[in-house]
């Protein structure tokens, strides 16, 4: 324990002298001749290790217990004997007075205040103990799993081990097991456990009809070997690794979906789990195949918050997914303060943040597969390229000019003067000091750190600055030394290196830049970094090549440090990486420690590792795992119902090379798992909750599935795994199964909310289940459910109805229907009363989509239509940008150009009249100061063009606005009239506003018969199409749908 | 996949409740189990509840001045600004951007009502209701920016993922009228900057998170998503509905009693109703005209019309906002901006204090008005990149003011001071978790008891700060 160390600890904002080092060892050696005999000989017996209880909490046998103080708070403050408790009760001068039985001698009391006036220096200590933090003793989760034999059978009932252990505890409870299910219900709860998907009709009737005691299992076999059985684990996994497609401020990542794609293709292969941990953790460390790159994404895809006092925060959300995430322990609980229930210190938080304070993102994701070449390849990297200049110009430009500031005498004088006054002030205090004088907190400490350095090798550039102006001086010499060459003369060219050198505080690497950067520099910076971004979000959803969000090893290690009670700015101990101490207590040596940390994670030797998995995967089996806290394996956490099973499957699952899939085959086969989820009105007496497992627990969809379910009863489910994603509310709503719906962290859907989709913020062990008349509300009304009734509807072939209900019954709830279903839905067809009386709608004469333009001919050829609506967009797929048609939208009033001429934007107008107009409207390419400076757009173009004549006018628009009236225009019936805008071969912020009225110009003739001018006005006509009422067959296979029947697995 | 463990006959539903979790895992169980955690039924998590303690107020609206409306130009004056104006003054405290000298305020302050509390002019509508409020001229925050200050606000903490107040409240207390949403966030023009963090359940079922509506429209779908058919007329709902009860009787008949079950039968009846309850909230027109002129016939007063049609109808925690963005953050030109700003919704919340007062709603509605922070009463200087107008204040953590009305918050009654010029909070100082804590005690809860489970810890709203400040209790 060094003397710096506990100042920091103990003082938190009080003062304290920082001796140099060389004082430090005389301060021991005075605890070690002076204090520690006194106390042994006043103290121990009520304090020490000998006192069968540390009397008040305290303990004073050692550095590190007299720093932890006892219950009436720290014994010592550095420094300041009036203000340490220790003198106060020694003196007898509080109402606490030690020794009880009489003062010491004065020359005691005097050693102990002189002693903590030095700054209460203690030899460094053995590492120590996590005492405060509790006591790992006893707590089951940490020691290691044994192998337990399973309990004799008591009955011919239990066919597996598991069942063995089951069963052994429903007999002492006098509680017997449940019947297996029937077939149907067994295969359609196989189906959504291991894919999340409905069994198809025939494989239903053909598992039913399948009397061989073998087919279970070879449905087992089969399902797990199903490229679903991936999408379905995958999900369950997304939700502890609280994946989400965006960061901070609704921001897309740059790409997170090959993240999501390598979690499913991982359960797909049965990846090995210690390998799956390994490599989320630490895959740009274990070589291999670079695609397994994507797995980091467990640690990118979290919060990222922009600015450089925000990476606490960052790197907690990233310490918390995985220590909850695969230890089940709450290790962000240790950040301000030791852990309050379990064996974790607070230091082992940030011996784990130190991991990942060294393991920084990459700006730019990481291919793991090669480009295609061609054109929209080098579209893209040059467009990349570019922004990477601009980030990287602006970053240089402003680096150099901020260490012109730094130089200047006047910022020089402030900057030392600060750091020599508070050469000695605790961390906290140096802040506050900085903040007061408005100082950029890392120079002021860089000054500091650097005129210490001086000072202690007797330099005399710091020798005058305890004088009255003598940072002044000192500035105002340095000042004149400032110059790019070196000076021959020796004493100048120090000066110079002290403003210049390698070590000088105002020559910043680059790679500080942002500690140093101002409001303005950091609001340019996040929007040049989003800017870049957002090109690879756009050639990712275009096809380009996969690449992925990685962290990497820092080129220079920070040190990192204890922050006391979790306040960046008062640093405490320094912490070197190690694991959670009462795990292991090895240090980590390699680079930042990731790979280690890693590696000790997914040790077969960990306690926690294999037991919390097997749990997951137990729970997602059954509803409730074995431990019914899945991250909480702490004191605080629930013990497990069945501790043995727990053990005994996570020894197998060790044995069996961390095979999830062998490990659900394991639990599947079981007969447990096979129950009813039936009644047994006594067995609930007993065990309400069924703790036990007297049954299987009948279930309700998650939305995944549910929505899912209703895609493959339309017979729409879009079976391709993997790729970008797409927009969950978009129309026509996309075929593609749930896990590939964007998922917003910032404005999470709050349809997916409703029905109780993970909090993509947080690592989620397990989704609440709420019933809310939201749920409702989707099956009633959406657009989604309307449109796969209508499709089921029509995919109806039986020609009579009781056919069709036959047909609906087995399509949508796997089996026949009851006579007194068929008779209600006979009633329901019968007595409908036809579809609603509707007015056909208005003829519309707008249209919205791309042509391929050609300005010189001034023709729009080859219209296309926005086959997508998103929000209040129409676009060419069901998420922008759109693989054919890239960014091309319109909105009510707007729009955005596609890439080129060949998807120039038009909104259309179909005459309807043979007669004159007149046009109104103004385009606006609206573009931000900064957009202006660093041109993100090279601006657009805008026509209007005649379908009939060509060209009618035109305008070119980079951050501004243009009237686009046409007074008179002669048009036929059928004649088109496009508004064109085109991105002049750049597209980026290119939204523009344009919505044109046109306004029909009536002959005097016209006026005179009374007739009223038609008007019609872009913005105002632009509305959702108007919808068929759903039909008799429609609504009945609705009503299907939203039975509870179709929502749950018994 | 989610599970659930339902009861058998011969359970009743009240013991399965009791015992079961429900799929809400042991952190329910463990909730339920905490001596003050409200019971949680998730098959009716909105279900009302009754507070553990006697409560005052049993609805909220928090008029939410986003952006940070300045204290020494509407609660707060400072006539020392105008001794020093243009120069220097002597407090000295870091701020967000560069500042410099004092900058006295252009509005006139006037006392009124028999409390003779000081309002600006800007709310001299407002003003008139000084009798009935609760002035707190001592606010302060932790940091004066808006994103963190806004999380402080509604969350408790400044960054972290946590629920907001709305979200902590109608967890505890439900809400009283289920054919609408019990938390609900009116807006108009879009979100406010970290748009829905502000409301958020975080770590509370989804249920307990806000709805948002944008009050620039008026159609129901944008209150509730999915509460107009565009495909069935009402008639063939019910038609469908009443086929489906048929069936799920034959499927609860073949399985037995669960209370789950029954509650989904339950939630598709509710979600009908919903239907006709969202589109009669936001129909303004049923207003008699004296009603909608008082509070205004602007976007504002109809927001805010539309706000108390929401809390009549037993909506618990309604939050309205002054406008996407940041509307009140006037880091230039504060005289034309507040101005205007206030000349916005001064009328309608002064309509609505009036209108809560005669429907005799005033005594049990908890009225909160206030911006995320305040403003410097020094001018900021331009910045590049940041700002380059003129005449504007910066953002102020170290003190600002907020008022309460109604729901047992104290009448006519100013609390705390800041410093001679309005900079700091010095007297009786106010911390954002003390309001909580006030707040929540004013709705019956102690906000140490206040709790919830997650991740291993008992989680509050003050998390562990607040103090429940007295002087504001009526």
């Amino acid at each position: 324990m060094t003397y710096r160390r506990a100042a920091a600890v103990l003082a938190a904002a009080l003062p304290a002298v920082a001796p140099a080092q060389a004082q430090d060892r005389a301060g021991e050696r005075f605890f070690e001749e002076n204090i520690r005999p006194l106390l042994a000989a006043n103290c121990y017996a009520c304090h020490g290790e000998q006192s069968p209880q540390a009397q008040g909490g305290l303990r004073v046998d050692s550095p590190d217990a007299i720093l932890a103080g006892g219950n009436a708070g720290p014994l010592v403050v550095p420094g300041k004997p009036e203000r340490s408790l220790l003198t106060r009760v020694l003196s007898h001068e509080s109402e606490l007075k030690m020794p009880p039985t009489g003062k010491l001698a004065a020359g005691g009391l005097a050693a102990v205040e002189r002693w903590i006036r030095m700054g209460a220096p203690m030899p460094e200590a053995a590492a120590p103990a996590a005492s405060a933090a509790g006591s790992a003793n006893g707590h089951w989760a940490f020691s290691p799993p044994q192998r337990p034999d399973p309990p004799a059978s008591i009955s011919d009932w239990a066919l597996t081990p598991i069942d063995r252990f089951i069963e052994a505890k429903l007999s002492a409870e006098g509680l017997t097991p449940s019947p297996e299910a029937d077939r149907r219900t067994l295969i359609r709860r196989a189906y959504f456990d291991l894919l999340g998907l409905p069994p198809s009709p025939a494989d239903a009737r053909a598992f039913a009809a399948d009397p061989s005691p073998e087919a279970y299992a070879a449905l087992v076999d089969r399902l797990l070997a199903s490229r679903h059985f991936g999408e379905r684990w995958a999900r369950h996994w997304l939700d502890a690794a609280r994946y989400s497609d965006e960061g901070f401020q609704a921001r897309p990542f740059p790409i997170s979906w090959t993240y999501r794609d390598w979690v499913i293709d991982a359960f797909n292969d049965d990846m090995p789990y210690d390998r799956f941990v390994t490599r989320q953790i630490a895959a740009d460390l274990t070589g291999g195949d670079r695609r397994h790159l994507a797995a980091l994404g467990f640690l990118t895809v979290g919060i990222n918050l922009p600015r450089p006092t925000d990476v606490p925060e960052n790197l907690d959300d990233r310490i918390d997914v995985v220590t909850r995430g695969f230890l089940g322990l709450s290790v962000t609980c240790a950040r301000c303060h030791d852990h309050k229930f379990d064996p974790i210190p607070q230091k082992d938080y940030y011996s784990i943040y130190s991991i990942f304070l060294n393991s920084p993102d990459v700006l730019e994701p990481v291919p793991i597969e090669d480009a295609a070449g061609g054109g929209e390849t080098q579209f893209f990297q040059k467009k990349l390229k570019m922004r990477r200049e601009w980030l990287d110009t602006y970053r240089r430009e402003r680096l150099a000019w901020h260490t012109a500031e730094f130089r200047k005498p006047e910022t020089l004088e402030r900057y030392i003067g600060a750091a020599w006054t508070g050469r000695n002030l605790s961390n906290r205090q140096l802040e506050a000091l900085g903040k007061e004088n408005s100082l950029n907190q890392y120079l002021l400490e860089r000054w500091r750190k650097y005129l210490l350095a001086r000072e202690d090798e007797g330099s005399a550039l710091a020798a005058g600055l305890d004088e009255a102006a003598g940072a002044q001086a000192l500035a105002a010499r340095l000042a004149a030394a400032d110059r790019a060459e070196p000076w021959p003369d020796a004493a100048r060219e120090r000066l110079r290196q002290a403003l210049r050198g390698a070590d000088a505080p105002t020559n910043v690497p680059l790679e500080d830049f942002w500690w140093i950067q101002n409001e303005g520099d950091s609001n340019v910076m996040k929007a040049l970094k989003w800017q870049y971004h957002g090109v690879m979000t756009d050639w990712s959803f275009r096809g380009g090549p996969r690449h992925a969000m990685a962290v990497t090893e820092a080129a220079k290690r920070r040190p990192a440090y204890v922050f006391v009670r979790g306040n960046q700015h008062d640093k405490g101990a320094r912490v070197e990486p190690h694991f959670i101490s009462t795990i292991s207590n090895e240090p980590f040596r390699k680079g930042s420690g990731r790979l280690e940390l890693a590696q000790a994670i997914a040790s077969a030797d960990n306690p926690l590792t294999a037991r919390v998995m097997v749990n997951r995967v137990w729970q997602h089996l059954f509803g409730e795992g074995l431990v019914r806290t899945p991250s909480d394996f702490g004191a605080r956490g629930e013990p497990p119902s069945h501790p043995e099973l727990l053990d005994y499957l996570a020894t197998t699952f060790i044995e069996e090379g961390w095979s999830v899939k062998k490990l659900i085959r394991r639990v599947m086969l079981s007969r447990v798992y096979r129950q009813r989820s039936g009644d047994s009105p006594d067995w609930a007496e007993i065990d309400s909750t069924n703790r036990l497992l007297w049954r299987q627990n009948r279930r309700r969809l998650d939305f995944e599935a549910l929505r899912d379910s209703m895609l493959a009863a339309a017979g729409r489910l879009d079976p391709a795994v993997g790729g970008p994603p797409f927009a969950l509310e978009a129309r026509p709503s996309s075929p593609r199964r749930s896990i590939y719906a964007y998922i917003s962290r910032e404005e999470p859907s709050g349809l997916m909310r409703s029905f109780d989709f993970s909090n993509p913020e947080q690592h989620t062990a397990q989704r609440s289940l709420t019933t809310v008349p939201q749920q409702a509300l989707f099956l009633l009304n959406s657009p989604f459910v309307g449109e796969q009734a209508r499709a089921i509807a029509a995919g109806l072939t039986a020609a009579d109805a009781a056919g069709k209900i036959g047909e609906l019954y087995e399509r949508l709830l796997g089996r026949e229907p009851r006579p007194a279903e068929s008779a209600a839905a006979e009633r329901f067809i019968g007595d409908h009363p036809g579809p609603a009386a509707s007015e056909p709608p208005p003829a519309d004469p707008w249209r919205y989509g791309t042509v391929r333009f050609d300005p010189a001919a001034g023709r729009a050829s080859g219209f296309r239509e926005f086959g997508y609506r998103q929000g209040e967009r129409l676009q060419h797929g069901a998420i922008l940008p759109a693989r054919n048609g890239g960014r091309a939208s319109l909105t009510a009033r707007g729009g955005a150009p596609g890439d080129d001429l060949a998807a120039a934007v038009t909104r259309r107008w179909i005459s309807p009249i043979d007669g004159r107009i007149s046009i109104t409207g103004t385009l606006n390419h609206p573009m931000s100061d900064q957009a202006q400076r660093f041109a993100y757009s090279n601006g657009i173009r805008g026509w209007i063009v005649s379908g009939r004549r060509g060209v009618i006018a035109g305008w070119t628009l980079a951050g501004m606005q243009a009237a686009t009236d046409i007074e008179r225009l002669e048009v036929r019936r059928g004649e088109t009239i496009d508004f064109v805008a085109d991105s002049r071969g750049d597209y980026e912020s290119d939204n523009f506003t344009w919505a044109p009225v046109i306004e029909e110009t009536l002959t005097a003739e016209q006026k005179k018969s009374g007739r009223k001018a038609q008007r019609w006005s872009a913005e105002d006509d632009f509305r959702l199409p108007a919808e068929e009422p759903l039909g008799a067959w429609e609504q009945y296979a609705q009503v299907l749908l939203m039975t509870n029947e179709f929502s749950f697995v018994d | 996949m989610q599970f659930l463990v339902p009861p058998n006959d011969g359970v009743s539903r009240r013991r399965f409740l009791r015992e079961s979790t429900m799929g809400m895992g042991a952190a329910a169980l463990a909730a339920m189990q905490a001596d003050a955690a409200p019971a949680f039924d998730p098959s009716d998590p909105l279900a009302p509840k009754q507070p553990p303690l006697p409560a005052k107020a049993k609805r909220v609206i928090h008029i939410f001045m986003n952006g940070g409306p300045s204290q020494v130009d509407t609660w707060d004056p400072k006539p020392a600004l105008q001794k020093y104006a243009g120069k220097s003054i002597p407090i000295h405290l870091r701020t967000e951007r560069p500042t410099g000298a004092a900058f006295p305020s252009p509005f006139a302050f006037r006392r009124h009502g028999r409390s003779g509390i000081e309002v600006s002019e800007i709310f001299s509508k407002v003003g008139e209701h000084a009798d009935d409020l609760c002035v707190i001229r001592s606010m302060h925050t932790d940091v004066p920016n808006h994103g963190p200050s806004l999380m402080m606000m509604n969350t408790g903490t400044t960054q972290l993922s946590r629920p907001s107040f709305g979200s902590w409240l109608t967890y505890g207390l439900g809400t009283e009228n289920r054919n609408l949403p019990g938390f609900i966030v009116l807006c108009p023009g879009g979100y406010p900057i970290w748009g829905a963090k502000n409301w958020r359940s975080a770590f509370l079922p989804g249920a307990y998170q806000a709805a948002h509506v944008d009050t620039k429209y008026s159609e129901p779908e944008k209150l509730i998503a999915n509460v107009r058919s565009r495909f069935s007329e009402r008639g063939a709902q019910r038609r469908q509905l009443d086929l489906l009860a048929e069936l799920n009787r034959e499927h609860s008949g073949q399985r037995g009693e669960d209370a789950l079950l029954e509650a989904r039968v339950q939630s598709f009846e509710l979600a009908y109703r919903m239907q006709a309850e969202a589109a009669d909230a936001f129909d303004v027109g049923a207003e008699p005209l004296k009603i909608r002129e008082m509070y205004g016939e602007t976007l504002h007063g109809r927001q805010m019309l539309i706000a108390r049609r929401l809390l009549e109808k037993g909506v618990r925690f309604v939050q309205v906002w002054h406008g996407a963005g940041q509307p009140w953050d006037s880091h230039n030109e504060i005289e034309a901006n507040h101005r205007r700003l206030a000349g916005q919704c001064d009328q309608p919340i002064a309509a609505l204090l009036t209108d809560l007062k005669q429907r005799g709603m005033l005594d049990d509605t908890l009225v909160i008005w206030g911006g995320e922070f305040g403003r410097t009463p020094v001018v900021e200087l331009t910045t590049f990149g940041a700002n380059t107008g003129k005449n504007g204040r910066d953002h102020n953590s170290y003190g600002f003011s907020m008022w309460l009305a109604g729901g047992g918050a104290r009448r006519g009654y100013v609390h705390g001071a800041t410093d001679e010029f309005g900079f700091r909070a010095e007297q009786d100082k106010v911390h954002v978790h003390d309001l909580h804590a006030t707040l929540l005690h004013l709705l019956g809860f102690d906000h140490e008891r206040f709790t919830y489970r997650y991740a291993g810890r008992d989680f509050r709203l003050t998390d562990v700060h607040g103090r429940v400040v007295r002087e504001l209790l009526a």
